[in-house]
């Protein structure tokens, strides 16, 4: 069922330079060229009956119910598939039409269970507002004939029931399925009146392919398949827009509530980021925010042998800031520091990196995007001039070659996923660069024309593989190098890329990737017309992943990939406020919007605003933190919602550093592992307890509002703003509006924004200011925003972790679908239905010999250290690779990912570790070491 | 300062900044926008007993950062 007053015109919207003039009932309505009359009347104020027909699909014509009569046409047409013509006049109400309806209704009534006032969708029923609209008073059939009224009902899913009974087989959730998701794990089976949905091969649709996206529920317009948490709860009262907590896609949605309770999260139609479509994650997987584990008071303790104890915030936040000035009056002012983190919002990154800079004195402050994003920032910065993505998602729809790098949009960033696979399923081609077959490789309707299946580290070598046969081969884009990029820069780019060295065939050694295949490619993405790089953390996460995004930008400049639609460089951020969080200044060595604390004019601005003196010098780095705590220089942290002691890789020297500090301030949801090493404990609140914005992967700046009361009594930038006072520098806002009003005044990007203008527009994307009033969806368009488009030379450095004769195989990390970064949230899900536990993904190559066997246990050993995991035997990644993925603290992944990193940022190389796989029938030796510490681990 | 880190990042920082010929200026600027006050001198001082453990270009980088070169 379509989320509560949201209005459904029956067809999609048709983009046309051509408009035609219909009179409808009397009433003239102009409209795009092809547009539906059934569209046409919802325009012209007219409801057409319909229950096969949505506006989220394409029209189906099955249902019989929406037919018309139009003048000078015979019959009765259906108007949901007929297309508006010039001068048609169109009556949708007259006797003969409104017989016909009651008559294919009295049919749909005669098979369909009359419980109305039991079912869960009483009130919110497309069959049962349409069995009203049309008049129906009576079946004449009656109620004994041939029926489905016993069919059985799935309650597989843990999410939604499939009731058989209840289906009028009109194809909705079967379109969605397809149209929307893409995943077409759903079909109609059987014939005539033996037709049903069937879930994959009749199967039950938790053990079908189905992936939970919700968009058959949402489609369906009956209780045929409806949310659990509908039947147990009732149907909602009332929606407050706003938007997902998971990843970088940044949803939006209708949480549709009963008083304070969240009955379901329905995705918003007119989301900008997602345009009505969900994954499991988010229009699902939010039971964690009322979850029992939830830590809703302070607690502090003296020692972390000691006990929590309960206190007062007064008390709590007395304490912290006793303890910082303490540290800092026995080790110095820049002894402390803190975390953002990409989980809050804009407004809670702003006032917490503003009480380091102001408060503590120092720049130490760092944002979880260190471990993920960080290289993107810089290398974006370095070429184009800013530190983001170019595009917004929608661009997609206009490639005609999509290259997907170190990235699985399916299962990282689903809803993006499926807008791609719509594009490719038009005839768009698509380039896989990863060493694991993703399942964008080879899905249905689906298929990569070359997946270069490179080895772990040589992302680099490949880019300037495909780079040195562009210019070899002559591909450049001269005309857009000439007018749009820096002439010294690209020569000398352009004399390093043409280097036998870097040709397809002398880097195929290393790379692992037929020079013939690299080639295919290379030529593939620059003659393509619009050709789109979209790239994840199989990016950044490298030793080189500044070299391979500065790379990529080096690529689309060369061949004129960038400026307009359809093209670009577009990270994929893994987490809903990474662009955000970044944007706000969270990095020791800039302020918002991406200004280095060392310009003055930038500092003095902040000075003047902040009414305190700022360091005009880059702090310490999470990793030079962590380094620096455990020789004893470094001895004090505020984290905000991050569980590092999980997350950051080489966990053991992460909890060493952590142990030998004095005072852990911990903002969270739950007593995560890191909290396990906090003195002072601030319980955070969640997403739907939020007022502020969150920044998506494609800049779009949406709004995040309180559904429900906070838990805790407090916003968590009150909390930030009551330690900063305690700490004696006063700070205060009256809400959060005022936090993103002081943004806009000091950040130059974000100068329009504001709560007033998002919630007019609904959303916009940075740069939003004077120039761009209502947002800037493209960037780059006319120039870049650094003026001439910076070529940077990138040589292949490869990566000091190397396989050898004791670490014979390379360690890749990633995350599914079900799961979310360490899992804090879905762990607290049903989720867990779905990846109950990590596990090692292994080639059957490397495990015969080895003597492991699927499903049995294994330990993985590196320099850094072991663990143990159960073991899955697939093709899908290469032999001399294994995977896994770090949602569960007791798989302990992290113990095993070493300190390596990208030179330029120190992002963490977690896509390239060392290792050795043993068999071992122990239990998971990171398990035992948890015991006690996560009851969800 | 874990020195032995700060010694494979700098090094690291001279074998990757994209401008070899001028990998030394590259890595000064790079340490100089990148790295707190601390690490840079920890480094400093770490380099004078250390010769052999830093590269070229990292001892070349420190000398620009100190005005010797």
């Amino acid at each position: 069922m379509t989320a509560l007053h949201e209005p459904d015109l029956g067809t999609p919207a048709v983009e046309s330079d051509q408009c035609v003039t219909v009179t409808i009932d009397g009433i003239a309505v102009e409209v795009p060229a092809g547009t539906s009359v059934m569209r046409a009347a919802a325009l012209a104020g007219t409801s057409v009956p319909k229950l096969c027909a949505t506006d989220s699909l394409e029209a189906f014509g099955s249902c019989r119910l929406c037919v018309v009569q139009i003048d000078g046409r015979p019959g009765t047409p259906a108007s949901c598939t007929t297309p508006c013509a010039e001068g048609m006049v169109v009556h949708t109400q007259t006797a003969h039409v409104a017989r016909i309806r009651r008559g294919v209704m009295e049919l749909y009534i005669s098979d369909h269970p009359l419980d109305c006032l039991t079912c869960p969708a009483n009130g919110d029923c497309e069959l049962q507002d349409m069995a009203g609209v049309v008049g129906l008073r009576d079946v004449r059939y009656g109620y004994d004939g041939e029926n489905h009224l016993a069919a059985p009902k799935d309650e597989s899913n843990p999410y939604f029931t499939f009731d058989a009974s209840k289906c009028i087989a009109c194809s909705r959730c079967v379109r969605a399925c397809d149209e929307i998701q893409g995943t077409f794990a759903l079909t109609i089976s059987g014939r005539g009146f033996g037709s049903k949905v069937s879930a994959s091969a009749d199967e039950p649709f938790m053990s079908s392919e189905c992936v939970s996206c919700g968009a058959c529920v949402q489609a369906c317009p009956t209780a045929t398949l409806q949310e659990k948490s509908v039947i147990d709860i009732g149907i909602p009262t009332r929606v407050v827009k706003t938007t997902c907590a998971y990843c970088g896609v940044g949803c939006s949605f209708n949480a549709e509530m009963r008083g304070n309770e969240l009955v379901r999260m329905v995705p918003a139609k007119e989301g900008g980021a997602n345009a009505g479509h969900s994954c499991v994650k988010g229009r699902f997987a939010w039971g964690y925010a009322t979850h029992a584990d939830r830590i809703t008071a302070p607690m502090i303790r003296e020692d972390i042998s000691h006990d929590w104890r309960e206190v007062s915030w007064e008390e709590a936040i007395a304490f912290a800031a006793t303890r910082i000035r303490d540290l800092q009056a026995r080790h110095g002012t820049d002894s402390v520091g803190g975390i953002t983190s990409s989980r809050c919002t804009n407004e809670e990154v702003f006032v917490v990196q503003k009480m380091i800079r102001a408060a503590f004195g120092n720049n130490n402050v760092d944002t979880c995007a260190r471990v993920c994003h960080s290289p993107t920032g810089y290398g974006l910065k370095q070429t184009f001039g800013t530190s983001a993505g170019t595009q917004d998602f929608a661009s997609v729809a206009e490639a005609d070659v999509i290259v997907v790098i170190g990235a699985n949009p399916t299962d990282a960033h689903p809803v993006f996923a499926s807008r791609m696979k719509r594009r490719i399923r038009e005839g768009a081609g698509l380039i896989v660069i990863d060493p694991r077959r993703i399942a964008l490789v080879e899905s249905p309707h689906i298929h990569a024309e070359e997946h270069l299946q490179l080895r772990p580290g040589t992302n680099v070598a490949v880019v300037n593989a495909m780079a040195h046969v562009i210019a070899d081969e002559g591909l450049i884009d001269r005309d857009f190098v000439a007018e749009r990029c820096d002439p010294v820069s690209f020569a000398a780019w352009e004399s390093f890329i043409r280097l036998p060295e870097n040709s397809p065939e002398a880097l195929e050694p290393e790379t692992g990737v037929p020079a013939e295949a690299v080639r295919r490619a290379a030529r593939r993405y620059a003659t393509a017309g619009n050709a789109a790089i979209y790239y994840g953390l199989g990016v950044t996460e490298h030793s080189q992943g500044s070299t391979m995004v500065m790379a990529m930008a080096n690529l689309a400049m060369a061949t004129g990939n960038i400026g307009r639609r359809g093209v670009g460089v577009n990270p994929l951020r893994g987490q809903n406020n990474v662009q955000g969080s970044c944007d706000m200044g969270s990095f020791p060595h800039e302020f918002s919007g991406y200004r280095h604390v060392s310009d003055t004019t930038v500092r003095e601005q902040f000075e003047t605003l902040w009414g305190t003196a700022l360091r005009p010098d880059p702090g310490l780095r999470i990793p030079n933190m962590l380094d620096a705590a455990t020789v004893g220089e470094f001895k004090g942290i505020f984290i905000q919602g991050e569980d590092i002691a999980q997350s950051d890789p080489n966990t053991e020297h992460v909890k060493d550093a952590l142990r030998s500090m004095e005072c852990v301030i911990v903002q969270d949801l739950f007593l995560n592992e890191t909290a396990a090493f906090a003195h002072v404990f601030l319980p955070g609140t969640s997403f739907l307890e939020k007022d502020g914005t969150f920044t998506n992967a494609e800049r779009r700046i949406n709004r995040v509002r309180p559904v429900m009361p906070s838990q805790t009594g407090r916003a968590e930038w009150e909390v930030a703003c009551e330690l900063a006072t305690a700490l004696g520098y006063p700070m205060g806002y009256d809400d959060a509006s005022q936090i993103m009003d002081e943004i806009a005044a000091i950040t130059p990007t974000f100068a329009g924004v504001s709560f007033d203008l998002l919630d007019r527009v609904g959303s916009v994307q940075w740069p939003c200011n004077e120039a761009a009033p209502l947002g800037t969806p493209i960037m780059h368009v006319d120039h870049f925003v650094k003026g001439l488009g910076t070529f940077v030379t990138t040589p292949y450095v490869p990566t000091s972790e190397r396989s050898n004769r004791r670490f014979p195989l390379l360690l890749t990390t990633g995350r599914i679908l079900s799961q979310y970064n360490v899992g804090a949230q879905t762990r607290r899900t049903a989720n867990r239905t779905w990846h109950q536990e990590d596990v090692l993904d292994m080639h059957p190559a490397d495990a015969e010999p080895r003597g492991i066997a699927d499903g049995t246990w294994a330990e993985v050993t590196s320099r850094a250290g072991r663990t143990t995991l159960r073991v899955r035997l697939t093709e899908d990644i290469p032999a001399g690779v294994v995977y896994t993925t770090f949602h569960y603290p007791v798989s302990g992944a992290n113990i095993v990912t070493t300190e390596n990193s990208d030179w330029a940022t120190n992002c963490p190389e977690y896509k390239v570790t060392a290792v050795e796989v043993r068999p071992d029938s122990r239990p998971a030796m990171a398990a035992r070491e948890h015991a006690g510490v996560d009851a969800l681990s | 300062m874990m020195t032995e880190r700060m010694v494979v990042m700098a090094n690291q920082i001279a074998a990757n900044v994209p401008d070899r010929a001028h990998a030394s200026q590259q890595t000064a600027a790079h340490l100089t926008s990148f790295w707190a006050p601390s690490m840079i001198a920890a480094l400093r001082a770490y380099a004078y007993e250390h010769q052999d453990e830093l590269s070229a270009e990292v001892h070349e980088a420190l000398a620009i950062m100190e005005g010797r070169a």
